[in-house]
């Protein structure tokens, strides 16, 4: 191993906090609105059948209380995943990829793709019907240093991959 | 060691059936004793039942079991590769080429003592999961290690003379045992205890009121005998961690050589490990106030996919003198700076802001169901309890939080009640994230974190500035060096 060990300024080093993030595609939030909507109809339906059987809830004052909390419940769950989805966007630089994500906990993840490892493309039911995908990109890391980003087109995500497994590739010669 | 390779696949040395069904019998017995406590304390109520199934079946059942598992089980090692067949009604067979192999381990517990056998088990990168172990007779193990470590340095001139680093005598041994975290034994020993109980409870039908009575007697013969309780249940946790850390580190030796270190240890089970320079992706060390006063530390290496491995191959290695952890630390990095010219430290509302989180609310969520269903008040005070501890927790981690790097590596000094320093190096790292929450966003604070092969580091609610300055550096480094990580 040669050694070197040249001043750093750091200044001029690249920011990746100004590059230009690309946000995800509309349809993804499609997709999450379909399995909110799931979610909320069975939970709508539990509630009722609870109501129906406890004699507690035989009042106007009880189903005004529940219904108020549902509705609140409710709009809070897709108010805040709509503001997680406006959050989600990606960038690829020339050396790395980079993934922000959550409004809660925001988080910007930088992988370089000197260090990926493998990554693939894959999509739920109505992501396939919608026509986009997944792309994964799993690195050394461990489980939480994964990157995964939805909401990208088929061509996209296919081309993505592409060009990560390229620079891989060319990084690693 | 001429007849270790051969072209066809075949299976273990038959002394090895010896071992297999001692692990058969193991197996069974750690999932399954409540079942074997209450056949035993059945059978000894009335005399018939359970005799026939503990002396007949189950012999049988592990008879069988081994059996399968000796005759399922075949492996070939040509001078390239190790291949293993395996399964019943899934076959699978796994290749292992030599040159990919990481580290390779022998073991040997006192069955395999017996039989003069050695369990040798390859390790290698990414799949962490599907590892290969098998036995052989322990002239031909050690052969084995021998020819797959060379033929990983073959093109370098393999020098094997060891340099020790540290050795572990007996006076070691009780000092590292006197000074361990007695602590942590207690709370081992009180969940093992629970445990038991709960497993014990269903066999007995009197086991309600045999817990009233007992409790009630305590209870009874007042203060005198309490405190006695309380000092025999510290001696026995003493003791207690005096045996774990004999068991773990008696004959403890670690050495050093051109690939990398070998360790020795244990005397009921031997094991030695060896772990090439390559594989350790950062290195830290652990100490505790008692232990700083007569320089002794744990010195761990993190090592690749350390995240996943089971605990027996996670590698620890106590340390009795400065100089000893020095030179451990020098084969990470060459030259460790005395003073570092970029510190930082987390920021002041990280403990109060963690304590009202993670302590206070939850005690005033419980407080409110506790007041009103709980008829006797006096244990409230028991409340305050976890906030109390959790602001000592986080004000001390706060306090000795030190942040540090230079151009090459990075320095981390953490800690509670003890103290521990990491030593990362930049082209080490996988990937880099920056994540916030709300109430980080409002005061332009962040986490760092920062992932590595061997375990995540994070260094909590810094400025935003300087964790995107650590990112941007980090990237830097990882993207314009070329050396190999692994």
């Amino acid at each position: 191993m040669q050694f070197s060990n040249s001043e750093l300024d750091i200044t001029t080093l690249p920011k990746a906090e100004d590059a230009n993030l690309i946000p995800i595609d509309e349809r993804y939030y499609t997709v999450v609105t379909y399995y909110q909507v799931f979610y909320w109809f069975i939970i709508f339906i539990a509630t009722l059948i609870v109501a129906i059987l406890n004699e507690e809830f035989h009042s106007w004052i009880m189903a005004g209380i529940t219904l108020a909390a549902y509705s609140i419940l409710c709009f809070l769950n897709f108010r805040l995943s709509y503001l997680n989805f406006k959050n989600k966007a990606y960038a690829i630089r020339d050396h790395d990829i980079l993934y922000q994500t959550g409004w809660l906990n925001k988080s910007l993840h930088v992988c370089p793709f000197n260090r990926i490892q493998h990554c693939s493309v894959d999509a739920g039911v109505f992501e396939r019907d919608l026509g986009i995908s997944k792309l994964k990109i799993y690195s050394a890391g461990g489980n939480d240093s994964d990157i995964v980003i939805p909401g990208l087109s088929q061509e996209q995500a296919n081309d993505m991959r592409d060009l990560i497994i390229l620079k891989n590739q060319q990084e690693n010669e | 060691m001429n007849n270790i390779f051969q072209t066809e696949f075949r299976r273990q040395p038959i002394s090895a059936f010896g071992h297999i069904i001692f692990k058969t019998i193991v197996q069974l017995a750690k999932n399954f004793w409540p079942f074997f406590l209450y056949i035993i304390i059945k059978a000894d109520r009335e005399k018939d039942t359970g005799e026939d199934f503990i002396y007949l079946i189950l012999p049988g059942f592990v008879l069988f079991k081994s059996l399968l598992d000796y005759f399922f089980f075949r492996f070939k090692i040509t001078e390239d590769e190790v291949q293993v067949k395996s399964g019943i009604f899934s076959r699978k067979q796994i290749t292992l080429p030599l040159h990919k192999i990481q580290t390779v381990h022998i073991n040997q517990n006192w069955v395999q003592k017996i039989f003069n056998l050695s369990e040798l088990s390859f390790d290698s990168p990414g799949s962490t999961k599907e590892e290969i172990k098998i036995q052989f007779p322990k002239t031909d193990a050690e052969a084995l290690m021998e020819f797959i470590l060379q033929k990983k340095k073959s093109e370098e001139d393999v020098e094997n003379n060891d340099e020790i680093i540290s050795e572990l005598n007996f006076k070691d041994l009780l000092k590292l045992g006197f000074t361990a975290n007695h602590f942590e034994t207690l709370l081992i020993l009180i969940g093992l205890t629970f445990s038991f109980l709960n497993n014990i409870k269903g066999l007995m039908e009197d086991y309600e009121s045999l817990m009233e009575d007992s409790t009630n007697k305590f209870v009874e013969s007042g203060v005198f005998l309490i405190s006695m309780g309380l000092i025999a249940v510290l001696i026995i946790s003493i003791l207690v961690s005096l045996i774990r850390t004999i068991i773990a580190f008696l004959n403890f030796q670690i050495a050093k050589n051109t690939q990398g270190f070998t360790i020795n240890k244990g005397l009921i089970n031997n094991s030695q490990k060896v772990l090439p320079f390559k594989k350790i992706q950062f290195v830290s060390w652990k100490t505790n106030w008692l232990r700083k006063k007569i320089s002794m530390y744990l010195f761990e290496f993190h090592t690749i996919g350390g995240v996943e491995v089971k605990n027996n191959l996670k590698i620890n290695a106590p340390i009795t003198s400065e100089t000893a952890l020095n030179r451990l630390a020098s084969t990470y990095y060459t030259h460790l700076p005395i003073k570092f010219e970029n510190n930082l430290r987390i920021d002041k509302s990280y403990w109060i802001r963690k304590t009202l989180i993670n302590g206070v609310l939850p005690s005033l969520i419980l407080l409110f169901p506790l007041l009103y269903f709980v008829e006797e008040k006096h244990f409230l005070f028991l409340v305050p309890a976890l906030p109390l501890y959790l602001l000592l927790n986080y004000g001390l981690y706060r306090k000795k939080f030190l942040f540090s790097w230079t151009d090459e590596l990075i320095h981390i000094h953490t800690g509670v009640f003890g103290e521990k320093t990491s030593l990362l190096r930049w082209e080490k790292i996988q990937s880099v994230k920056i994540r916030q929450n709300l109430f980080q966003q409002s005061k332009t604070l962040a986490d760092l974190v920062i992932h590595t092969a061997g375990g995540t580091i994070i260094a909590p609610y810094i400025p935003l500035e300087a964790a995107r300055e650590l990112q941007n550096i980090a990237l830097y480094k990882v993207e314009t060096n070329r050396t190999n990580w692994h």
